[in-house]
Parts: structure tokens; sequence; C-alpha cells
């Protein structure tokens, strides 16, 4: 039985900030408000559209997580699909969405199995990454964009106003026009003394089946870990490299595991022939924790995020129970990557055709995004992202690595293409509380800064929010938003707080506060998609029926009540 | 399987009276939770079940005809209707400097330091115990429920010692009653001291000018020690380093992580290294020194500074900063070095600064804090008020 708990690849980010500000109903051709909207690169100034395109393109981008977590078969390798498809007929642009997200799969699970999940089996970006979310033309004149969405309209849960700012970023880089570069792999394997048997066995004939899916051009390196670490295959082409296929046979397990060293090096060997045209990634393969050499899992964090600014991305592949399954994923996510977890050491080598059938390109490296309410404003919350680090009074977002991904093969249809959700989406929200009597419609500033992968420039990118009206009036029935996508940003955000409040309440004690939430919010969600059918939101709905079925049949009932607010004004 | 502690207060069985007479004292329901996945608890809690239905309004009886509940103050519901309250305590593992929190608890505490809650059915007129029973010096809940907003409570076991109390509002002691009324926003708790606005949702990071979160030394066992030269280095973008030495016991490898650009040394050169077990006012730390013709390099962490030069140094809050929490919600508190040399103005060094010594010296502060609330859970070897220093002292010949 395979168990895989994959991430999305590749950190496409997409920050959706809706701002919503239109004057009344829902205005579906956004308009920009006041603000400005430059981008520039270094010393240069490239003039941006300052007017957010009205013709949304649809986002490429088909990202669907594996379902299977924790013991439960995945179903294959192919369902991994962390990928990005070629854009839909609408034609469009590219989405882009961070990594790290945990799998939604495993909420669905407990729910269908008629359980009751935990807060911590509902993540955000999981959530988020499942809604397919489309933004304006990426016109700024640079490779990547950032568009800001304002929304404003009543919550879904209580009804006091909700003022959500969408963030955007998008490429007019096309997935399906990528010319896959060639590929640098670096392959970090643990041949501790656990390792003997099945598991190097696996990764032994995984390696060799590898070899006949890299291209030419393509470069592969070997570092094995155990007492001591040694570069067995350093930058060669494999391609009928009989050293190479002799390594990888004679591959055999001692003893400790100096895991850190291992990571180090294969880092060293990656930066060492690192091109700005090629794919430099790590490939990490591990069954348990350090044992030797330096055994703070911080510093394995701290070594991820540093060559990932320098566009070096990891991948990494945990087998058994022995491995800290937190900092795999952790480092899987600075480093843009997929993290598996393998029950079986007979899966170990289908992970290696996996990683190369995927390829990626770099869109941005040391991603900084500022954060600056206006001061008619705090934030209550932020969503969507792990690198978030701020108060209410503002904050950044802090991401390492953006990339692009596709397929090799064009015909190959892309995991989860066609079925269950479209994804594509990741979007990053942030809650508002406005105060009244401040005499200021600035909602909020983004400055955006990150580094070309290529030209190693950095490219700034400033967007400021003015709503239409001040802080804390009254707004009309039916809310103000940009456009579409951040009032379907706005939906998806009450649906996921909902989600999390009634996880916590259940977790309580208290299923009848929890169905409280759930049954407010699933009455005026669905009043809502009367209006606007929406296959994403739809499936939601499904799941906040299942909850509150689930929650009936518990023992201990407690009250039904009026819900807590989400977002209270006051702390 | 989740357990619920009987901290606050044994439950009571709720039964309607029959008749006008009581058949057993009724008592607030505890509600048991699910666990996770949908297994409920074992009711393995010393309750009997509720065999009647709660119909009865019980402000008209004698609240001595209702058992008492252990703790130090009760939560009542005096609102005319039945309440749900869930209340919250500190993780057993969590510590609390008393007298530094009570300086400001809704700040200085986190939203992360407490537990699922315990949820009750409280009937109008019954009360809850809270408090007590684990040994603290001072109780801190964060209580909310059915249109009950989240609050903070907050105070001195000295002031609410554990004591027997009853298990209605109209029995109990008003300086120990924490009473929940009708009030303009809906239901509210009476104004009492003990009565706090909860952590905020969002956690602030540090203010400005109380530092920023530093890096962290970190190496590998066993050190090189004695006379050793480096023959191989090699460096990464965190300031970690892979070092192949040649020392005493031949050849090494060796990972050590200073902040970067710090290491003073090459490939090719050679010092000594011995380690350091005291630092400039022999408070204990564990670092070590690197000592050269052309280099020095001392680096440690604990409860002192690797600093060895002339001038008086001094440890102390640093003013104005209360500390920001990490995930787990300890509260890391920073403190800021004084260094006083003669004929120099005083210096402060606060997290990730640094300060020119002169003659081709520095001394780095990574970190600079003390724990006024940790969870000895998250942070390993976390000891409640435990200074925490790190600093990394250079001196070259150039």
């Amino acid at each position: 039985m395979i168990s895989t708990h994959s991430f999305l690849r590749h950190g496409f980010l997409a920050l959706v900030w809706t701002l919503g500000l239109s004057s009344c109903a829902i205005n579906p051709v956004p308009t920009p408000f006041g603000g400005s909207d430059k981008a520039s690169e270094g010393t240069g100034t490239a003039t941006a559209d300052a007017s957010s395109s009205m013709d949304i393109g649809a986002v490429g981008g088909d990202a669907k997580t594996d379902t299977s977590t924790g013991g439960t078969d995945s179903g294959g390798w192919g369902d991994d699909a962390s990928d990005v498809s070629a854009p839909d007929a609408t034609g469009g642009f590219t989405g882009l969405t961070q990594a790290g997200a945990q799998d939604f799969g495993q909420f669905r699970q407990i729910l269908e199995a008629g359980g009751v999940p935990t807060p911590g089996s509902l993540d955000d970006l999981g959530f988020f990454a499942e809604h397919k979310l489309d933004y304006p033309a990426p016109t700024c004149g640079q490779d990547m964009c950032l568009h800001a969405l304002l929304g404003i309209m009543g919550n879904m849960i209580t009804g006091s106003t909700c003022t959500v700012v969408q963030m955007g970023l998008n490429t007019p880089m096309t997935v399906d026009k990528l010319v896959r570069p060639p590929l640098h792999l670096v392959v970090a394997v643990d041949i501790s003394g656990s390792m003997q048997g099945a598991p190097l066995q696996g990764v032994q004939q995984g390696l060799q089946q590898m070899l006949d899916h890299l291209k030419p051009g393509d470069h592969l390196s070997i570092v094995t870990f155990a007492d001591t670490v040694q570069t067995v295959v350093e930058f060669q082409d494999p391609q009928g490299n009989a050293n190479v296929e002799k390594a990888i046979l004679q591959l055999e397990a001692g003893q400790q595991t100096d895991l850190y060293a291992g990571l180090f090096t294969a880092y060293q060997v990656a930066a060492k022939h690192a091109l700005p045209t090629q794919q430099n990634r790590v490939l990490l393969v591990t069954d348990g924790t350090a044992t030797k050499g330096l055994q703070v899992p911080g510093k394995l964090v701290s070594l991820a995020q540093g060559w990932a600014t320098q566009g070096i991305g990891i991948t990494t592949v945990g087998v058994g129970k022995g491995v800290d399954a937190a900092v795999l994923s952790q480092i899987a996510e600075i480093g843009a990557g997929s993290s598996y977890f393998l029950d079986k050491a007979a899966a170990i080598k289908e992970v290696f055709t996996e990683e190369v059938a995927t390829f990626v390109v770099p869109v941005a490296l040391d991603v900084h995004i500022a954060v600056s309410p206006g001061s008619g404003y705090v934030i209550r919350g932020v969503y969507g992202t792990h690198g978030w680090h701020g108060d209410a009074n503002g904050g950044s977002i802090d991401i390492p690595s953006l990339y692009l991904a596709g397929r090799t093969e064009a015909q190959q249809p892309l995991p989860g293409t066609g079925e269950g959700r479209r994804g594509g989406g990741g979007a990053i929200l942030v809650e508002l509380i406005a105060l009244p009597g401040v005499q200021d419609k600035t909602v909020g500033a983004l400055t955006m800064a990150w580094k070309h992968p290529q030209t190693g420039k950095v490219v700034t990118q400033e967007v400021t929010v003015d709503g239409p009206y001040l802080p804390g009036v009254q707004i009309p029935d039916g809310g103000v938003f940009t456009n579409p996508t951040v009032e379907k940003g706005f939906v998806m955000l009450n649906l996921f707080v909902g989600l999390q409040m009634a996880c916590a309440l259940a977790g309580d004690g208290d299923p009848g506060a929890a169905r409280g939430v759930l049954e407010a919010l699933d009455l005026v969600a669905r009043q809502w998609e009367k209006g606007h059918p929406d296959p994403d939101i739809d499936d939601d709905l499904k799941y906040v029926e299942m909850f509150v079925a689930n929650l009936k049949k518990l023992a201990n009932q407690t009250p039904v009540g009026k819900p807590p607010e989400p977002w209270p004004k006051k702390d | 399987m989740r357990h619920r502690t009987p901290t606050l207060g044994l439950g009571l069985l709720l039964f309607a009276s029959l008749g006008g007479c009581i058949q057993w004292p009724p008592r607030p329901l505890q509600v048991v939770p699910v666990t996770p996945g949908g297994f409920e608890v074992d009711a393995s809690n010393p309750q009997e079940p509720d065999a009647f239905p709660i119909t009865a309004d019980v402000t008209w009886r004698n609240p001595n005809q209702f058992p008492s509940v252990p703790g130090q103050m009760v939560v009542g519901n005096a609102t005319g209707e039945p309440r749900t309250v869930r209340v919250r305590t500190l993780r057993p593992t969590v510590q609390i400097d008393c007298d530094t929190v009570a300086k400001n608890p809704s700040v200085l505490l986190s939203r992360a330091l407490f537990s699922p809650a315990s949820t009750w059915l409280l009937d109008s007129g019954r009360a809850i115990g809270v408090g007590g029973g684990d040994g603290r010096e001072c109780t801190a809940l964060l209580v909310d429920g059915g249109g009950v907003p989240m609050h903070l409570l907050f105070w001195f076991a000295q002031d609410h010692g554990s004591t027997a109390l009853p298990s209605t509002v109209a029995g109990c002691p008003a300086d120990r009653l924490l009473a929940l009324q009708p009030s303009e926003s809906g239901v509210d708790f009476a104004p009492r001291p003990e009565v706090l606005p909860p952590p905020p949702l969002l956690e602030p990071g540090p203010a400005p000018g109380c530092g920023s979160q530093g890096q962290t030394l970190a190496w590998s066992t066993p050190v090189p020690l004695g006379n050793v030269t480096i023959l191989s280095l090699q460096s990464a973008p965190d300031g970690c380093m892979q070092l192949t030495v040649l020392g005493k016991l031949g050849t090494q490898d060796w990972t050590l992580c200073l902040p970067p650009g710090t290491f003073p040394f090459e490939e090719g050169d050679s010092y000594f290294a011995a380690p350091l077990t005291g630092g400039h006012d022999l408070k204990p730390i564990e670092g070590f020194e690197l000592l050269a013709d052309q280099a020095k390099l001392r680096f440690g962490r604990g409860d002192d500074v690797v600093y060895f030069g002339e001038g008086t140094l001094s440890v102390v809050p640093l003013p104005g900063c209360a500390g920001s929490h990490d995930a787990c919600g300890d509260l890391q508190a920073p403190l800021v070095v004084k260094v006083q040399r003669q004929g120099q103005p005083e210096a402060a060094l606060v997290t990730g600064s640094q300060l020119d010594l002169g003659k081709g010296a520095s001394l780095r502060l990574l970190e600079a804090s003390t724990l006024p609330v940790a969870d000895t859970a998250c942070i390993a070897g976390a000891k409640l008020g435990m200074r925490h220093v790190e600093s990394v002292f250079v001196q070259t010949a150039k």
C-alpha cells in the first residue's frame, strides 16, 4: 500500500487581493479605484498598466492534490497532481500558487468516513488551491505581476461587515509554450543501516528506471550519506553512462545517519553546477532522522531556505514512520517541491520517475510583499500563505521561490484534469476590520520586490488600494467587489473560516455551536450560489452539509445557537 | 481519546425536581467531547448520566440544596436562559511567571498556550467552579460560549484560594462570582478585575527597537579540540559551514553555523580550539574559542556573553519591550546587553546587533531574551525565566 502525501510543487503564487471597491451591487467589470500600480526593475521604471485589465484571462493550471495520506492507498503515483495544465479554452494567463499546501484530501476523507475533522486537518493553502481563480491580464511588463482586488460584504456566518483584500500573482508565460530546460538532479540518498534491504533496493530500481526518462542535456548527481558523505556521481550525463549505472548498483548501506551533512553536500554539488538556464533540484530520500552530525532540524530548514533564494529547489521523500514529517514537509515547501511519505519501500522507485516527469521553470526568487493597511483599517487575519510575518498594523509575506511547472509528455493527461476539482487557485486573502470615523479611504498598500532568476535584477511593483467609501460606512446590500474573482474568493474565505471554526468548536465538545456556524454559513452561501453557479463552491457546500450531518450523529449534543464572530471588531 | 481533567470541579447531575422534591443534587452538565475522527470519548468521568431533563429555574431554591463545587471562583449564569460555556485552561506543559504576566495578561499570554475547551451546559442560575487543582501560583482561563464573547480570566491563587463554592449564582459570595449577565451587546461578564480582553487573534511582532529575530548558533559534536588545521571549508547561504579538519584525533568533519561572514579562518589556517564554560560574569554558557595569531573567535550560548575584554557588562530587560510570542505561545522577552568600557560611551546591544570594539574586534549578539512564559514541550530544555543569550566575538589582526 502506498501512502503519499504530496504538496503542490513549485511555488505558484497567486496573491489575490480582492479589494471590493464598487459603488453598489456587484460590478462584473472591475473599475480601477484610484491608487497606482507601478512596476520597476532595477533603477529604471517600467510603466505598468495601472488599470487592471477587464479581460480576466483564465488561469492555466489545474492543480489536484493527491488525496491519500496516513496509510491510505493513494491509488498510484499518477494521482499526485500538483502540476499545471495548459490554459483552458478561454486562453489567458498562468496563475502562480505557493508550495506547501496541505492536502485537502485528508479533511474530505474524514468527513466521508462519517467523522469530525480536527482543526489541524484543514489548511488554508490546500483549501484555496482547490478553487479555480482567474485574475486580470498580467500587463505590468514583467514576468510576474501583482493584482489587488477588494471585496466588502457582510460575512456569511454572522453578517458583520467583512473587508477582504485579495492578492493575485500571475505571469504572461504559459505552460504549453514552456520549453523544458535541461535538468540537473542531485539525489541525496540515505544509506544508513535501516535502509538496508528493500528500501535501498527501491532506490536503486528507481534510479535505474529514472535514467530512461531523462532527456539529452540532463545531468545526474548522487550523494550518499550514512556515517560519512560521499558524492558517488557528480554532474554526469546519464545517457548510456556505464559509470552511473555501476555507481547505482554499488550503493551499500552504512550505519548512522548524518542527514545534515548529506543534504549540505547535495546542495553544494547542485550549486557548483547551477546554471540559470537549467533546472537545479535536489531530491532527498531518507527513512529517519539524524543520528550523527548536526542534529538541529531548524538548520535543515534554513539551509533549504538559503538555497531556494538562489534557485535550487528540493523535493523530499520520507520512507516509513521514523522520519520527521513536519521538517521534511517544511523543507519541501520552502524549496517549492513535493513532499512524499511512503509506507512501503517498494514505492520509492516510482518517485524518481514522477520527479523528472514534471519540469519546473523559475519565475521569481526571494519574493517579498510588504502589506500596509490604511489608517482606517486593521488586519484581522491573513489566509493562504505560510510566509506571513506581521500583526494588525501590517507585515510582510516572504516566499523563497516561485516556479512554473509543466509535464514532459504533452499528450499525457495531467492528473486530475477533467475530474474532481479544477484547482489552479491559490490566493492570499487579508481580512480587515474598518475603524469608523477615520477620514481616509485608503484600504491598503502593497509593495512587492523579487529577484529575476536569470538576470538577478530586482523587480519592484507597488499597488495602492482605495475604497469607495470611508471606513465603516454602511455598504449596499450585495456588497462591493472589484470583479467576480474577488467575490468568489470572498465566499471561499468564508467557507474556509466557517469550516475551521466548526472543527475547533467540535473539538471543544460543543457540536451545537459548530452546527450553528455551519448552518448559518450554508444558508447564506447557498443563496449566493443560486445566482452564481460555481462547481468549486458547490463542492464545498457538499462538505459543509456532510459535516453538519456528522455533527448531528454525535452523542452529547449542545444547543445550536448564534455563531460567534469569526472576525471580532475587538480582540 | 481525550479526558477532561476534573479541574473545573465536580460535575453535578441535573435532575428536574419531581413534585418539588429534589431526588439528587443537580449539577451542570459537562459535555464530553468527541475526538477527531468521530470517535466518542469513553465516558469515564465521575458523573452519573443525566436521567431527567433540565426544566426548573433554580433561583427560588435554597442554594444550600445544591452541592458545592471546588474551585477558586465560579462562573455563573445570570442571563435568565441556559448557556453553553467553553473554558480553556493553560496546557499542562506551559509555565508562566505570574508576576511578569500580571502586568498585562492580555498581551503577555497567547491563545496558543491554551488547551481545547471543556464545554459546560449551564442552566440559568447555576455556576461552575474554575481554577485551582493544578498547583499554579496564578490562574489563567480563556472563556467564551453561546452568545458570550471570548474573555481572559486571570487572578492570583493567593487572592482566591481553592475552596468549596456554591454551584448557584444566588448562593455565591460576590467576591468569588464571575457572572454572565445580559448586556448591550447581548451577554457579557459583569465587570471585575479578573475579567480581561482575550489575547489578540494576530500576534504582534516585536515592536520597533525591540530587536529582530536573530540567527542561532549551532554546531555538531564532537567539536575538534586542541591544535586544528582546516583542510577544507564549504559554506551555505545561511552561514552554516562544513569543515574538514586535521586534529589530534585525525581527520574529522565538523559543522558550524555562525552568522554569514563571521568565521575568520580559511582553508589551510590552523587554530587552537578549547571549550568555554563561563561568560563575562562567569555565568554558565556552552561554547568554544578558536585562537590563532591572526584571529580569535569565541561563540557560546547560555546565561552570559562571550566577552572577556575590559569594562563591565550587564544583561537587563530591554525597557519598553514586553516581548513577542513564538508559534507555541512562548513569550521571548528581549534583553539588552550593556557594555561599559573606560573612556567609551555605554554601548547597548539587542538581538541582531553588533558592537565594534576597535582593534579589529567585534561582539555580535544573536539572541538575548528571557522566557517569562514557556511551553516546555515546545522549546527543548526550556526553563521558566531562563536567560537565553547567544553571542559571537571575533577579532582579526587585519
